[in-house]
């Protein structure tokens, strides 16, 4: 098999960046950082198991400002692939690929997801009662 | 079973095209994943900011632990199913994707383990 140096899909930087190219590399993009985002779960959940200084010490830094940033990005990223999986879910039962139901998806995808993340940290918040 | 085929069933598992079920696979744990985060969510929303024992009685019980664990399954196994494809489109270099992916196998086979260890130690030892 040529192997020298022949192009190799998917090759990004000859791709003119349309709405829907943006949110399908989107898809990746939060998808790895979720897999990263797990590490910081399974410490959340492994420290609540041993409970003391180690649970103490995970809330302190979820809890400052670097570590609710990472939280709010986090939520957006996780609301994202989720709504854009839904609508990779409908395409793969055949539905909505025509041009004009694909960019309307990816809006409301897109739309879903930032009104999902500010809705769940007004939550948050009101349920800890500093709002 | 010979050494040879032992080789052979590694460079499938690592290397392997089985499409079929891989997308069975991704889709399934996505389907699985919808319900799932949506009753974690309004549930870490609920305990945000709680204390450590509020917490531990909301994994000790069982309908939480059992879903839980459920959760923590299909998760590990959507994420590294997923990085696998990512890995396969980006890296070229042959040594460094299959031990890219061996690594991504293993972290979640770890992660995974422990998640399950934590919630099962504070549901069973409260």
């Amino acid at each position: 098999m040529a192997t020298r140096g022949r192009p190799l899909s998917p090759h990004l930087q000859v791709y003119k960046p349309q709405f829907t190219s943006v949110l399908s590399i989107m898809h990746r993009i939060t998808g790895v950082a979720l897999a990263v985002g797990t590490l910081v779960l399974v410490w959340w959940l492994v420290a609540a198991a041993i409970g003391g200084e180690a649970y103490v010490s995970i809330q302190k830094i979820l809890s400052n400002w670097f570590g609710r940033l990472l939280l709010l990005g986090w939520s957006f990223a996780l609301f994202y692939h989720l709504c854009n999986g839904i609508r990779h879910l409908f395409w793969d039962i055949g539905k909505g690929f025509d041009l004009t139901s694909a960019y309307r998806s990816g809006w409301i995808a897109m739309t879903g997801a930032i009104i999902l993340t500010f809705g769940v940290w007004v939550c948050a918040y009101l349920s800890t009662g500093a709002l | 079973m010979s050494l040879h085929s032992y080789g052979e069933k590694f460079r499938a598992l690592i290397f392997g095209k089985d499409g079929v079920a891989h997308w069975w696979a991704q889709r399934l744990t996505a389907i699985f994943l919808v319900p799932l985060l949506i009753w974690l969510v309004a549930n870490i929303v609920y305990l945000f900011g709680a204390d450590i024992k509020i917490v531990r009685m909301w994994i000790a019980n069982p309908v939480n632990a059992a879903l839980l664990i459920l959760f923590t399954l299909a998760l590990f196994h959507h994420a590294q199913l997923g990085l696998k494809v990512v890995i396969e489109d980006y890296i070229h270099t042959s040594w460094l994707k299959g031990s890219s992916i061996v690594l991504v196998k293993s972290l979640a086979v770890i992660l995974g383990l422990l998640t399950l260890g934590s919630i099962l130690k504070i549901a069973i030892l409260g």
